[in-house]
């Protein structure tokens, strides 16, 4: 696969990965 | 009277990214990351996002939810005269929100032009020019401002917290939908490698680091202000070093992905990548209608635009309406009703005079609202760190780090006054 695709790949992962893995943290506590 | 507090964790932190997420995201950062160094420009960005754009955040939502504040509140409890450095950050962000719903006032213009074929026709430029500084500019500055007073009067629950939890997963869902479109257009390939490349010499130059850190904190609003009112509404139980590091990659996730959207439809119909209003206003309309569906593409985007904006001038609002309410016992409505009009009269001569919209922007965020974190600081560092430091692991779903007193002591000041000083001579 092409360089440049894989950056592309990666920055989504390195930026959606930590935003998700919060907002599925702070979900779970919000359920009494 | 009881202060109000928000409904949920995930609503606290969908206003947040709200507040942080606005027209910079998407006409400032593709741009510079793009110029600095494309991927290898997220080094800096996110060492400085961990650094000094989440240890932002909870100093700013500590000093609200200890002080149970806005600025007023908070500044007064801990700096001797603090009382008149809140009320100045808030007549700052009355001049903030009183030009940016010009701006905001504009986008609406251009979603309902393309909405009805006339930016199809139009020359861009053109369109721009006759529309920016006008007397048609005055009335959607109105409106801007008439549905954010309708959601702040709301109340943060139901109005701030609703309007983000409806707002921003939209916002997420265009942008990713935009997106998709963007980077399956014939020569999207020449756009995402414009952006992504990376240039690691780039990376070691100080301008870079400079460029990132200070994308990255006016970015977040980290201002003293809406951060300060936003965190005075959280209760003991709620989380804040897990919601500033969502808040803080939910900014990140949008001003990244917006670089995805712009770059590869830009370079796809050969036109020069620009920033700024230009970007928004000149260059992005004229891929519009050189696009098969750019009349849809145009108006999701607008909409998109329009979501960041108004998620901010929520918060902006919100800041010295919840002073009126606090301070001068005014109800919510009333409050949010004079004080909006009151916002029109401040911004109402930056519709029709280029000078004055200069003026109000440049002194509100460029000489004096970077000021606002550091009195935050400062007030959050005289209450006792120790204590803002206990404050900040009540509730909090991850650990903090002994090394957040040190840093928020000695090093977040020095950093906030190096950013204030690099915007001069950066430019």
């Amino acid at each position: 696969m092409d360089i440049v695709y894989l950056i592309a790949i990666f920055v989504v992962l390195i930026i959606y990965g930590p935003l998700i893995w919060a907002l599925y943290r702070l979900s779970k506590a919000s359920t009494p | 009277m009881v202060r109000e507090t928000w409904g949920s964790r995930v609503g606290f932190v969908a206003a947040s990214i709200g507040s942080a997420v606005g027209l910079g995201n998407i006409w400032m950062f593709p741009m510079r990351a793009g110029l600095y160094g494309g991927a290898a420009f997220l080094v800096p960005y996110l060492v400085l996002l961990f650094t000094v754009g989440v240890v932002g955040l909870t100093v700013e939502w500590t000093l609200g939810r200890s002080t149970k504040g806005g600025p007023i509140e908070a500044f007064a409890k801990a700096l001797p005269g603090g009382k008149y450095l809140g009320i100045l950050v808030n007549i700052i962000m009355i001049m903030i929100f009183a030009f940016y719903s010009l701006v905001l006032g504009w986008i609406l213009r251009y979603f309902i032009a393309t909405l009805t074929g006339e930016l199809t026709k139009a020359n861009p430029g053109a369109f721009f020019d006759a529309l920016a500084f006008s007397k048609e500019a005055l009335l959607w500055q109105f409106i801007v401002i008439a549905i954010t007073i309708g959601i702040v009067a709301m109340g943060v629950q139901k109005g701030i917290e609703r309007a983000n939890k409806i707002m921003m997963p939209a916002l997420f869902v265009l942008l990713i939908m935009l997106t998709i479109r963007s980077i399956t257009l014939p020569n999207a390939y020449e756009g995402l490698k414009f952006y992504l490349l990376p240039d690691w010499s780039k990376m070691m130059s100080g301008k870079t680091w400079m460029i990132a850190l200070s994308q990255m904190f006016f970015s977040l609003s980290v201002l003293g202000t809406t951060m300060v009112v936003y965190g005075s509404y959280l209760k003991e139980s709620d989380d804040i070093p897990l919601s500033a590091i969502a808040t803080a990659f939910g900014d990140t996730a949008v001003a990244v992905t917006a670089g995805f959207l712009i770059f590869p439809a830009v370079f796809s119909f050969g036109v020069e990548p620009t920033a700024g209003p230009g970007l928004v206003f000149v260059t992005l309309p004229m891929v519009f209608q050189k696009m098969p569906g750019g009349i849809l593409f145009g108006m999701l985007f607008f909409l998109l635009l329009i979501f960041a904006g108004l998620s901010s001038t929520v918060s902006m609002l919100e800041v010295y309406v919840d002073s009126a309410i606090t301070k001068l016992n005014m109800s919510r409505k009333n409050a949010s009703v004079l004080l909006g009009l009151a916002t029109f009269i401040v911004g109402a001569p930056s519709a029709l005079s280029p000078s004055y919209f200069d003026w109000i922007a440049n002194i509100s965020t460029v000489y004096i609202g970077p000021l606002g974190a550091l009195i935050a600081a400062l007030a959050l560092i005289r209450l006792g760190i120790e204590k803002a430091h206990e404050e900040l692991r009540k509730g909090a779903l991850i650990e903090v780090p002994e090394a957040w007193k040190p840093w928020v002591k000695y090093l977040y000041p020095i950093v906030i006054i190096v950013i204030y000083i690099s915007q001069f001579v950066l430019g």
